[in-house]
C-alpha cells in the first residue's frame, strides 16, 4: 500500500469505526472488545508498513488537502519518531483492549468505553503523524477530552469527576498555551509546517536570534509539561488514577502522557541547542524527576504510586531531550527514544499487574496487601520483571536505558564543566535511587511479606483469568527482548527517529556489557544507596506526612483546588447577578440593547449634520393602502392588543396566534408562499405547546402589574417599535451606492447552478448552505436546552424535598 | 390529559395522512416551488403533534414512543455528511451538483427525474425539524410541574 494512504487510514479508521460500535455491540454484546482489539491490530500493521520507509531514511511526506479555499489541508509526515509513537499507541493499544474483556465487567457500557478508546487511539496517532502545528492542536485537544471522558467513565464517582476535570483544565489548559506558541511561532518564521523548519538553517537563524524566541519556546513548553505531567502541572496525573485500570495503562503511562515528551521531541530540531532549552527542559524534567521520586513514597494507593514514578519517568525523558548545547544538539536525543519506549512496556505492564491485584483482591491498598506470590505466582513474576526493569535491573531494557541516561548526565555535565559536571550526573543518580526504592516497595508490598487478614482482601486470592494475563505476558516478553537483543529495538525504531530529528546523528551502540564504565559504576551506586536508604522507607514517608499536614499550601493541589473553587463561586455570583431568573428581565435587556442598537449610530453620525430623531421617518413615502391591507392591519393591531390587554391566559394566548396567522396571510399578500406556509405551520405548533403549557399552570388570569412597571413596558415597546418602524422604511428606499443587492444574482444563477426553480428553497439548502447547518445546530441545541432545564428544576426540587 | 371528543379524535386520524403526504410532498418539491425541508418537516411535526393532543401522549406512546432525540442527532449527522461528502469527489467543502435522469417506460419517454444532492442536505434538515420540535414538545407534556404530581 502506498505509506501515505496507510498513514490516513491508520489516523482515520479508529474514528470511523468507533461510531459503528454501539451497533456493533446490539450484535456481538461484549465481543466489541476483541473487534476493537482488531481495529487496533490492523493500525499497527499499517504503523508497521511504515517502518521500511524510516529505516531507510525517507520520510513519508504528504497532504491531502480538504478546504483548498480556506488553505487548510491534512499534513502528514511520517518519520522515525511518528512511527515509534505510532507502533506504541496501537500496540499497547491491542494490548490493552485484549486485557480489558477480562477487567470490564459485561454489565458496564462497553461501548462508550470502548468508543471513546479507540477515539483516543486515532487523536494519539494524528498526533504522531501531524506536520502541521494547528493540526496537532486539533488531535491534542482531542486527546485531552478523550482522556476527559475516560477518567470520568464511571461518571457517578465524585472522584471520577474531579480528577476528569481536573486532567482536562491542566491539559487543555496547557493545550491553549501550547497555541498561542504556535501562532508566534508562524509570527516569526511565516509557516504552519513542522518539518518544514527542520532543515531550513535561514529560518532557524532567523527564530533563534529572534526576541520572541524565548517566549515561543516556554509556551509551547508550557503545552508539553501540562500533557507530561512536569513541574507544578504534575498535579492532574495522581487524580487521574480514577479511572478503569486498563484507561491508565494505555492514557495515562504509556501514551498520553507521552504526547508532551514527543512535542519536545517533534520540535527538537527547532528550538533546541541553546541555554534556554537546556535550562527550561532539563531544569523542569530534574526537579519533577527527583520529586515526583520522592513523593512517591507516601503513596499508599498503588495506582498512586504507579502514577509519581510515571511522573518521575517522563521527567527523565525531560531531562534527556532537554541535554543539548550549540555544538551537540542530540546529545541525550538517544537516550531518551529509547527509555521512552522502554517505559511504555514496563509501565504498562505493572499498571496491568495494579488492575490484575486490584480485580482478584478488591484493594489496591498498599498497607493491606501483601504476601500474594504464593497465590499469584505468575502475576509475582511479571510484576517483578517490569519492576526490575523500572530499577534498571540487568539485563532488561530498563537497565540499558538508564545507563544511556547516566552516559549522557555525565557528558553534558563535562560539556559545561564547572560545579555542573557533578550535579548531572548526581541529580540522575538520585532520580534512578528513588526509582528503585519504590519498585523495591511495589513488589514488596503487594507480593512479599505476610498477608495481612484484613478485612477487605478475601482469604483466598485466584490467579488472574488468561485474558488478562497474556497481555501482560506480551509485554514481559518485550521487556526482556528488547533487554538482550537490543540491536533489534535500536535499527528498526531508535536510529530511524534518532537520524530524523538530529542532524549528524552517530550510529548507535548499545550493549549489556560495555567493561567497566563510569556509568556501570553509578549502576552499582544506585543499588547500593537504593537498598540502604530502603530500610528508612517508612521514615521518610511518615516524615512527608507530617510536612505536608503542617504546611498544606506548598502543595500545588491546594493553589489548584483554591483557585477552581474561587472560580466557582465568582461564577455563582456573576450568575445570581446576571440571570436573576422572570423571563421579563431577559426580554427587558434585550430590548433595552435594541433600542441603543438603533438609536446610539443615529445620534452619533447625525449630530454634526444638523438632523433630529424627527428625520429618522423619510420623507415622501406613500402612505396609501388598499382596503384589503388596511382591514387586515386593523385586525392585527386588535389582535395585538388583545394578547396584550386580555386578563385571562388562554384568550390571551389564542389571541397571540391569531395575530401569527394573520401575519401569515400578509406573506401571501405579499407573494411569498415559501413565508407564509412556514410561518401558518409553526405558529399551529407553537399554538399547541402554548397550550400544552397552559394546562398545566394552576392559575388562569394574569396577575396585576403595578403602574410604573406598565409605564416602563409601555415607553420600551414604543420605542423599539419605533425604532423597527424608521429602520424599516429606510431600508425600502432603496440600497445605498457603494452597496449592491444580491438578490438578483440568486435569481439569475438559481436554476443554472442547482437545478432549482424555487430561489428561497435553494438559497436556504444550497447558496447559504452554512448558514442552515448552522441554524438546524442552534435548533437541536435549543431543544437539549428546554430538555436540561426542565431536568434541572425536576432535580432541584427533588433536592429540596430531602 | 383530559380526554377529547371521539369528533377531534378522528379529524385528527384523517388530518394526520393528509398532513404527513403533504408534508413530503413539501418535502420532495422544495427545489423547484414552494416547500422544503424546514416547513416540511414542521408540517410533519405540527401532525404528529395533533395526535398527541388528540389522543393523549401517554395513549400514542403505548403504541409508537421513538426518541426523538435521536431523530435530530442523525438529522444532523446527516446534513454535515452531506456537506463534506463532496470532498471524497475531490471537490470542496459544501459543493452541490444535479443532474436529470429521464425515466421511460417500455421506450416512452415519460418525463425528467431531477435529482439534486442539495435535496440529501434538505432530508436532514426535515429530520432535525421533527425531531428537535417533537422533542421539546414531548418533555413539556410528560414534565409534571414543580410540585411534582401535580397534573
Amino acid at each position: 500500500m502506498d505509506p501515505f494512504n496507510a498513514i490516513v487510514i491508520a489516523v482515520f479508521l479508529p474514528f470511523i469505526l468507533a461510531w459503528t460500535l454501539p451497533a456493533l455491540y446490539s450484535v456481538f454484546k461484549q465481543r466489541i472488545g476483541w473487534i476493537s482489539a482488531g481495529i487496533a491490530f490492523v493500525c499497527f500493521v499499517l504503523n508497521a508498513s511504515i517502518l521500511p520507509y524510516t529505516m531507510a531514511g525517507n520520510p513519508i511526506k504528504g497532504s491531502w488537502e480538504w478546504l483548498p479555499a480556506a488553505g487548510l489541508s491534512f499534513d502528514v509526515y511520517g518519520d522515525g519518531m511518528a512511527v515509534l509513537l505510532a507502533l506504541i499507541v496501537s500496540g499497547i493499544g491491542v494490548i490493552i483492549m485484549s486485557y480489558s474483556n477480562g477487567y470490564m465487567s459485561t454489565k458496564e457500557d462497553l461501548p462508550r468505553y470502548y468508543q471513546w478508546l479507540l477515539l483516543f487511539m486515532g487523536s494519539m496517532l494524528g498526533i504522531a503523524y501531524t506536520d502541521n502545528t494547528i493540526q496537532m492542536f486539533i488531535f491534542w485537544e482531542l486527546t485531552s477530552i478523550t482522556s476527559f471522558m475516560l477518567i470520568g467513565y464511571w461518571r457517578e464517582r465524585p472522584e471520577s469527576v474531579y480528577g476528569a476535570t481536573k486532567a482536562f483544565l491542566v491539559t487543555a489548559g496547557g493545550g491553549l498555551f501550547m497555541f498561542a506558541g504556535f501562532l508566534l511561532l508562524r509570527a516569526v518564521t511565516g509557516t504552519y509546517g513542522i518539518s518544514e523548519l527542520f532543515n531550513n538553517q535561514e529560518i532557524l537563524a532567523t527564530l533563534h536570534g529572534s526576541g520572541l524566541y524565548v517566549a515561543i519556546l516556554i509556551l509551547i513548553f508550557i503545552g508539553a509539561a501540562s500533557k507530561s505531567a512536569q513541574g507544578p502541572f504534575y498535579i492532574w496525573l495522581p487524580n487521574a488514577m480514577e479511572a478503569p485500570t486498563p484507561v491508565s495503562a494505555f492514557l495515562h503511562s504509556a501514551t498520553m502522557v507521552k504526547a508532551g515528551v514527543y512535542l519536545v521531541a517533534r520540535m527538537h530540531p527547532i528550538l533546541s541547542g541553546t541555554p534556554e532549552w537546556l535550562i527550561l527542559v532539563s531544569g523542569t524534567g530534574m526537579i519533577t524527576m527527583v520529586m515526583a521520586g520522592f513523593m512517591a513514597f507516601r503513596q499508599t494507593d498503588i495506582k498512586a504510586i504507579l502514577a509519581y514514578s510515571t511522573i518521575s519517568q517522563l521527567a527523565y525523558l525531560m531531562t534527556m531531550y532537554g541535554y543539548s548545547t550549540a555544538e551537540n544538539p542530540g546529545l541525550g536525543f538517544a537516550a531518551a527514544t529509547f527509555h521512552l519506549l522502554n517505559h511504555s512496556t514496563f509501565k504498562a505492564t505493572l499498571f496491568l499487574v495494579a488492575g490484575i491485584v486490584a480485580h482478584e483482591t478488591g484493594t489496591r491498598d498498599i498497607r493491606k496487601l501483601g504476601g500474594l506470590r504464593k497465590e499469584m505466582p505468575k502475576t509475582f513474576i511479571v510484576a517483578v520483571i517490569a519492576a526490575a526493569s523500572m530499577a534498571g535491573v540487568p539485563p532488561l531494557n530498563g537497565f540499558l536505558s538508564k545507563e544511556m541516561f547516566y552516559e549522557s548526565s555525565l557528558e553534558i555535565g563535562e560539556l559545561i564543566g564547572g560545579p555542573w559536571a557533578y550535579i548531572f550526573p548526581v541529580v540522575a543518580l538520585l532520580g534512578g535511587v528513588f526509582t528503585l526504592m519504590y519498585s523495591i516497595r511495589l513488589i514488596d508490598g503487594i507480593f512479599l511479606r505476610e498477608r495481612t487478614h484484613d478485612k477487605d482482601v478475601p482469604h483466598h486470592v485466584h490467579e488472574a483469568p488468561f485474558v488478562m494475563l497474556a497481555p501482560a505476558f506480551v509485554l514481559v516478553a518485550l521487556i526482556i527482548f528488547f533487554g538482550l537483543y537490543s540491536k533489534f529495538p535500536i535499527e528498526t525504531l531508535i536510529q530511524p527517529a534518532y537520524n530524523g530529528l538530529v542532524p549528524n546523528a552517530e550510529h548507535l551502540h548499545v550493549a549489556l556489557w560495555h567493561g567497566v564504565t563510569t556509568s556501570l559504576l553509578m549502576t552499582i551506586a544506585t543499588f547500593a544507596i537504593g537498598l540502604l536508604l530502603y530500610k528508612f522507607y517508612d521514615k521518610l514517608a511518615a516524615w512527608q506526612n507530617s510536612f505536608n499536614a503542617k504546611l498544606p499550601w506548598i502543595s500545588v493541589n491546594y493553589w489548584y483546588d483554591a483557585s477552581v473553587n474561587n472560580a466557582k463561586e465568582i461564577g455563582h455570583k456573576f450568575a445570581a447577578l446576571t440571570q436573576p431568573g422572570p423571563i421579563g428581565v431577559y426580554i427587558k435587556m434585550t430590548l433595552l440593547f435594541m433600542i441603543f442598537l438603533i438609536f446610539w449610530p443615529v445620534y452619533k453620525f447625525s449630530v454634526g449634520l444638523g438632523v433630529g430623531l424627527g428625520d429618522l421617518l423619510p420623507a415622501g413615502i406613500n402612505y396609501d393602502a388598499q382596503p384589503y391591507e388596511i382591514v387586515l392591519y386593523s385586525l392585527m393591531i386588535l389582535a395585538a392588543l388583545g394578547a396584550a390587554l386580555l386578563p385571562r391566559y388562554l384568550p390571551a394566548v389564542i389571541s397571540l396566534s391569531e395575530l401569527g396567522f394573520l401575519v401569515s396571510l400578509l406573506y401571501i399578500y405579499l407573494k411569498a408562499p415559501d413565508l407564509a406556509m412556514t410561518q401558518v405551520c409553526v405558529e399551529t405548533l407553537s399554538t399547541i405547546i402554548f397550550i400544552l403549557v397552559l394546562m398545566k399552570l394552576p392559575q388562569k388570569f394574569k396577575e396585576p402589574m403595578p403602574s410604573g412597571k406598565i409605564i416602563v413596558n409601555l415607553l420600551i415597546s414604543g420605542a423599539v417599535a419605533f425604532g423597527v418602524l424608521a429602520v424599516m422604511l429606510n431600508a425600502n428606499i432603496e440600497v445605498l451606492p457603494p452597496f449592491q443587492t444580491f438578490c438578483y444574482y440568486f435569481i439569475e444563477k438559481s436554476l443554472e447552478m442547482t437545478g432549482g426553480l424555487n430561489v428561497v428553497n435553494v438559497i436556504v439548502v444550497d447558496f447559504r448552505g452554512y448558514d442552515t447547518i448552522g441554524e438546524i445546530s442552534v435548533l437541536s441545541l435549543a431543544a437539549l436546552g428546554v430538555y436540561s432545564l426542565i431536568m434541572s428544576r425536576a432535580k432541584k426540587v427533588k433536592g429540596g424535598k430531602e | 390529559m383530559a380526554s377529547t371528543t371521539i369528533i377531534t379524535q378522528t379529524v385528527a386520524k384523517i388530518c394526520l395522512m393528509i398532513d404527513m403526504l403533504y408534508s413530503i410532498d413539501l418535502l420532495l418539491i422544495g427545489g423547484n416551488r414552494p416547500g422544503g425541508g424546514f416547513v416540511g418537516g414542521v408540517l410533519c411535526a405540527a401532525g404528529i403533534g395533533l395526535i398527541y393532543v388528540a389522543y393523549g401522549l401517554d395513549e400514542i406512546k403505548k403504541i409508537w414512543n421513538p426518541d426523538w432525540h435521536t431523530w435530530f442527532g442523525y438529522g444532523l449527522l446527516f446534513a454535515s455528511i452531506t456537506a463534506w461528502s463532496p470532498l471524497l469527489a475531490g471537490h470542496y467543502f459544501f459543493r452541490s451538483a444535479f443532474d436529470f435522469i429521464p425515466v421511460e417506460v417500455a421506450g416512452i419517454h415519460l418525463f425528467e427525474l431531477e435529482f439534486v444532492s442539495s435535496a440529501f442536505f434538505d432530508l436532514g434538515v426535515y429530520f432535525v425539524v421533527i425531531g428537535g420540535l417533537l422533542f421539546i414538545l414531548t418533555k413539556l407534556a410528560t414534565d409534571k410541574g414543580p410540585e411534582g404530581e401535580h397534573e
